[in-house]
């Protein structure tokens, strides 16, 4: 009862610090306040003379230039992927598979000039689908908290393009990508919607999408019809950019732009566009260049523009939200920040703006005028809500608009009476200027990246592997070995660190490519050497259990332990090289063939870990009617002679010398540990799993340095017990000395932890976070999202896992006096060996044990309490910082992430050492009474 | 004044003035921009601090060796003959400690596939202000060893065994906390794999001096009641 009281007093640690991390983490990240109004179709600013009923479509604000539009949304278009460059040679063009596939908008542009339009289409961060989907309908900015909600998308609340679409009557066709659906459900007249979150599936929604589209736009009864392609963004996601996979994919796409364009009628305009690009990787997500610059190309029949395009420029997506308000003729939607792009909007076929300079502009500056009205119109509506916006640029702005007000308010009877056309023009293009900057203010303001330094930290992970190194480095005189064995492991752990998206000069270690991507000669290599590791992580753990004799007899734990582990590893394997196999080949299996390896990784070990938990003992208790000499004897394993010799002897000193033959227990000495080793072999087996053939080896490190490192923290606990009370130590739990776990050994066991996050391929920020592990061992869509979820979760901190789950090994391994003490004793103390109780003697002060353990997890939640609180002070001394949401705000987030994990499999390991301890009770309530007097 | 303790205020003094001669040499190396700038010619200035301290090095062992009052501690008292050979063990010794310090600069995080030159060159800087100092003032002496390092250097009684701890464990420190800027991204030209180091080294070596050329005079005047200081 003593265990779960302190149980619970954890968890109110646990819970108070969380919940303080959390009150902060709220405060920190503001989220974006929504302003839930929508724009009407009769707004008081829109002009009357602006509605030039007569001709064209009757529109809202402004007449409607088109009647239909195309949207076709290709998931991770990058602009690079657009570009045609007509001298790439034939063997450059072999070698770079992405380049100069969409020839289609290179020719659009070439015959048609005036009729096509092409740009670069700058996302704003975080690059994830969903966050891009709700930028281009409402064309209002993404918060840094939304990112986390890809999972879970959910309706859009404000105003946006396709409720502004149905308000007016239009009827909107969408194929593709289902997140439209959970963001816009019951909008549309007609939907063919795909999964979109199995990035392993490249065909599935494209070849959905072509089976329908073509027959859909040759109807008359849509007005706009949006297809969302998948196929380039899975193909990056799995191949990366310069695979062959590629080039079929974008031809694909070539194919699917030049037939629309051919089908399209006169008053039907194109978009097609992407909503992020890709790093060389094929991932997506943070706010690298190459990320951010998406490409889009404008297309329709008719003339669109004035002057033929001569360079390429930048705009930004939400940009494309009023753009194609006012050229439908609908009002823009009500948060939207982006500006219109003036190229579209300074031809006009019904008012002769091909030979008026003048009229050119004077249409250009009608539309910019409705668009920062509507700008102004929800900064002032945001203002009243929340505060955060500064007053004195406000101020700024309403001023400009009111100059722009008056200035056009002289102008316009000029341009009616038809005077001096330079001074007009000249006029109407001060105004121009003074809305475009007005509307690239706003959008400043509202990102709030107009302060801070530019000082940033970069490479955090170095110094903490420093921080190990001088740990270890601890001038133990007889432990250098033992020291430099320990640094060639967290040296080599080195290999598989990612590189952050700063480091440009950085290059990733060819571990974190898919096996299928890697060149031939490498991959094999990279496999078999992935299978050693494995097999070595089981073979180790097995043979160390063996040695200490916990593998003797049938019971239910020990088979398991003998049988679980090398199933398990056999099936990783097989996975492993499932995922090497080319996807042609891939594609002939069905999905269910695909995920059954993993499957049963998961199914093995889960009942493995069941077992373990009813069953936690390793021993075995051998027949008492056999004397000890033949109990030797029977055992033809050499191994385990020694433990059975050792346990003997401590049952036989234990017991009153005229009693009957004692009990001969195997595995006793190592009770306790023999039960976390498996308990933490079994989970990093899943962990191997999930991390992928790539990176498995690093937890094949963690293991060797989890075992050097207990090790010599052993000697160093017998160093300070021999320090402290001068002979008799072995007694020491029986009397009650202060020795709970050293500080230096929790500090030593949170820096591994951290170190092995980093060295199985993560770092703190977003886009480090290695999406495609949900998808080890499920194939096809989720229907919630809690399992996904955990597994990238264990995936990510499979390190701090590994090495939280393993600290109560801090309190039982010193009392095994191991291999280090040994070598750390002189010859004449081996004599008291035999004596050798091993982490039995804990049992017998139950109450001191609990406290120990107690101290122990404290001590590890409070330290990395301490470093999420230090964190938290530097988001929040950063705050205003340039770079505060690419380092900070993702570090305070992964760092209560790493606290949460922690906390938990702390709390987790606490309660499974409560159970072994009530099994062993129990066990030793079985023993012949003689024995029982050990136990208090 | 007794020769001893004369000897003593003399050792303090020459620490401390080195202390400041090899301080000055490690901000010369990064302020100047010239033919001695080590962010320009790496090698050749980390060539020139191997030089200085050799030099500083020796000059207090003929200082030892000259001045030194021999009624104190009459434990050097060597046969000539067996004096070849201990020079010759001193000399691989000092041949083999590069390669170790170039190891374990390697496990503590230095490049293994480039810039082995630099590395080197820290390796050899760090061995002639481990190595050279324990060889030049201890000898081949391996209880003297241990005892300097293991025991607390409050036990020791030579002077200059407490030169050789204090020097010693300052430069190890200095030049591992010599790497705390290179990740940081100041972008100044000395935050590059070795050159912070070997200011960290230097500057640790230095103040290893300065605290020997304090506690000595000291510990002497702790154990003598000499009333000097």
């Amino acid at each position: 009862m003593f265990g779960i009281k302190l149980f619970a007093l954890m968890c109110i640690t646990f819970s108070l610090t969380l919940m303080g991390a959390l009150v902060f983490l709220k405060g920190f990240l503001l989220s974006r306040t929504v302003v839930e109004q929508a724009s009407m179709c009769n707004e008081d600013f829109v002009l009357k003379a602006d509605d030039h009923s007569g001709h064209g479509i009757k529109g809202c604000w402004m007449h409607g230039r088109f009647k239909r539009a195309i949207i076709i949304v290709i998931d991770a278009l990058k602009y690079d992927f657009m570009v045609y460059n007509e001298s790439l040679h034939s063997a450059e063009y072999a070698n770079s598979p992405f380049k100069n596939n969409l020839k289609v908008i290179h020719d659009l542009a070439k015959r048609h000039p005036a009729h096509s339009l092409a740009f670069k289409f700058i996302a704003d961060p975080p690059t994830t689908t969903l966050q891009r989907l709700k930028g281009l309908t409402t064309g209002s900015l993404p918060t840094f908290v939304d990112a986390g909600a890809n999972f879970q998308s959910a309706e859009i609340t404000e105003d946006n393009i396709i409720d502004q679409m149905r308000r007016q009557n239009k009827n909107i066709i969408f194929l593709g990508d289902d997140t439209w659906m959970s963001l816009f459900p019951n909008r549309f007249y007609k939907h063919y919607e795909f999964p979109s979150f199995d990035v392993k599936d490249l065909h599935t929604v494209d070849n959905g999408i072509l089976d329908h589209f073509y027959e859909e736009i040759q109807r008359p009864d849509w007005d706009i019809a949006i297809a969302h392609f998948l196929g380039v963004d899975h193909c990056g996601h799995r191949y990366g950019p310069s695979n062959d996979a590629m080039r079929n994919k974008l031809l694909q796409m070539n194919d699917v732009i030049r037939n629309v364009t051919h089908q399209m009628h006169q008053d039907t305009i194109l978009f097609v566009m992407g909503d992020h690009g890709m790093t060389r990787t094929g991932d997506h997500g943070g706010d690298s260049s190459d990320e951010l610059e998406a490409g889009l190309f404008i297309y329709s029949p008719t003339q669109i523009t004035s002057s033929e395009q001569t360079e390429v420029a930048a705009i930004s997506q939400i940009d494309f939200v009023p753009t194609i308000s006012l050229l439908l003729g609908l009002p823009i939607p009500f948060s939207n920040l982006g500006m219109v792009i003036p190229e579209l909007f300074s031809h006009c076929p019904w008012w002769d703006t091909d030979t008026h300079e003048v009229r050119r502009v004077y249409h250009r500056v009608k539309a910019l005028r409705l668009n920062v009205l509507q700008i102004n119109r929800y900064l002032q509506a945001y203002d009243e809500i929340a505060s955060d916006l500064p007053d004195n640029i406000l101020k700024d702005l309403q001023t400009k608009i009111r100059q722009a007000e008056d200035e056009l308010k002289q102008v316009v009877p000029d341009l009616v009476s038809g005077g001096h056309p330079e001074r007009i023009l000249k006029q109407f293009q001060n105004i121009e200027k003074i809305y475009k900057l007005y509307a690239h203010t706003a959008k400043e303001t509202c990102q709030g990246k107009k302060t801070g330094g530019t000082q940033k930290v970069v490479r955090k992970q170095k110094s903490t592997k420093f921080d190990v190194m001088h740990f270890v480095g601890n001038p133990i005189t007889k432990s250098g070995m033992m020291a430099v064995s320990i640094c060639l492991v967290l040296r080599s752990a080195h290999m598989f660190y990612v590189c952050r998206e700063e480091q440009s000069s950085c290059k990733d270690s060819f571990f974190h490519a898919p096996l299928s991507t890697v060149d031939k000669a490498f991959a094999n290599q990279r496999y078999v050497f992935s299978l050693v590791c494995l097999a070595m992580m089981v073979y180790f753990v097995r043979q160390w259990l063996k040695y200490y004799g916990n593998m003797t007899g049938s019971e239910a734990g020990v088979i398991t332990m003998r049988y679980a582990p090398p199933i398990a590893a056999v099936c990783i394997g097989l996975y492993w090289a499932l995922q090497a196999v080319p996807e042609s080949a891939l594609e002939a299996l069905s999905p269910w063939q695909q995920a059954v390896l993993a499957q049963a990784v998961y199914m093995v070990v889960i009942l493995a870990l069941s077992v373990i938990f009813i069953w936690p003992l390793l021993v075995y208790n051998h027949p008492t009617s056999l004397s000890p000499g033949a109990a030797i004897l029977n055992q033809a394993d050499l191994t385990s002679v020694i433990p059975n010799l050792y346990n003997k002897l401590k049952v036989q000193l234990s017991s009153s010398p005229k009693d009957q033959t004692p009990p001969v227990v195997y595995g006793l000495g190592t009770v306790y540990c023999a039960s976390l080793v498996t308990f933490v072999s079994l989970v990093s087996l899943v962990l191997a799993l999930l991390l992928g053939d790539g990176v498995a080896p690093s937890l094949a490190l963690a293991t060797v340095s989890l075992y050097l490192c207990l090790e010599m923290y052993s000697a160093i606990v017998a160093i300070t017990h021999c320090s402290n009370e001068h002979g008799s130590q072995d007694e020491d739990y029986d009397t009650d000395s202060d020795t709970g776990p050293l500080f230096s050994g929790l500090v030593m066991l949170n820096l591994l932890s951290s170190t092995f996050f980093y060295a199985t391929g993560h770092q703190a920020t977003i886009p480090s976070i290695r999406f495609e592990s949900a998808y080890t061992g499920f194939y096809g869509n989720f229907t919630n999202m809690i399992l996904p979820g955990f597994l990238i979760w264990l995936n990510t901190f499979a390190g701090p896992v590994f090495f939280v789950l393993a600290s109560p090994l801090l309190i039982t391994w010193p009392a095994l006096k191991g291999v280090m003490r040994w070598t750390t004793q002189d010859s004449e103390k081996r004599q008291q060996q035999k004596t050798w109780q091993g982490d039995f003697k804990l049992f017998n002060n139950g109450i001191k044990f609990r406290k120990d353990m107690f101290q122990l997890c404290c001590g590890i939640i409070t330290i990395s309490g301490l470093k999420l609180f230090s964190a938290g002070c530097a988001a929040a001394l950063h705050r205003r910082h340039l770079m505060v949401w690419k380092i900070f705000a993702p570090r305070l987030v992964y760092e209560v992430a790493f606290f949460l994990t922690t906390s938990v499999c702390v709390m987790l390991t606490y309660l499974f050492i409560l159970r072994v301890d009530k099994a062993l009770n129990k066990f030793v309530d079985s023993l012949p009474s003689n024995s029982r007097d050990k136990r208090v | 004044m007794k020769a001893q303790e004369k000897f003593i205020v003399l050792i303090s003094v020459a620490c401390f003035l080195s202390a400041t001669l090899i301080c000055g040499l490690a901000i010369t190396l990064v302020i100047n921009d010239g033919v001695v700038s080590i962010v320009k010619n790496t090698l050749p200035a980390i060539k020139l601090c191997v030089g200085a301290i050799c030099a500083q090095c020796l000059f207090i062992w003929l200082f030892n060796w000259r001045c030194r009052p021999v009624d104190s501690l009459n434990k050097n008292q060597v046969r000539v003959s067996s004096q070849a050979l201990t020079i010759l063990k001193c000399i691989g010794i000092l041949f083999i400690a590069p390669f170790i310090f170039h190891g374990i600069a390697v496990l503590f995080g230095a490049p293994f596939f480039e810039s082995t030159a630099q590395t080197y060159h820290f390796a050899v800087l760090l061995s002639s202000q481990v190595c050279l100092p324990f060889l030049l003032f201890l000898g081949l002496d391996l209880d003297a060893w241990l005892r300097v390092f293991t025991d607390n250097s409050s036990e020791c009684i030579d002077p200059l065994e407490q030169l050789v701890y204090y020097t010693s464990i300052c430069s190890l420190l200095g030049g591992w906390l010599g790497a705390v800027p290179i990740p940081l991204d100041w972008d100044r030209p000395w935050q590059v794999w070795p050159i912070s180091c070997v200011i960290g080294a230097l500057l640790g070596y230095a103040v290893g001096l300065l605290l020997s050329s304090i506690v000595i005079p000291r510990q002497y005047r702790a154990r003598h009641k000499f009333k000097f200081f």
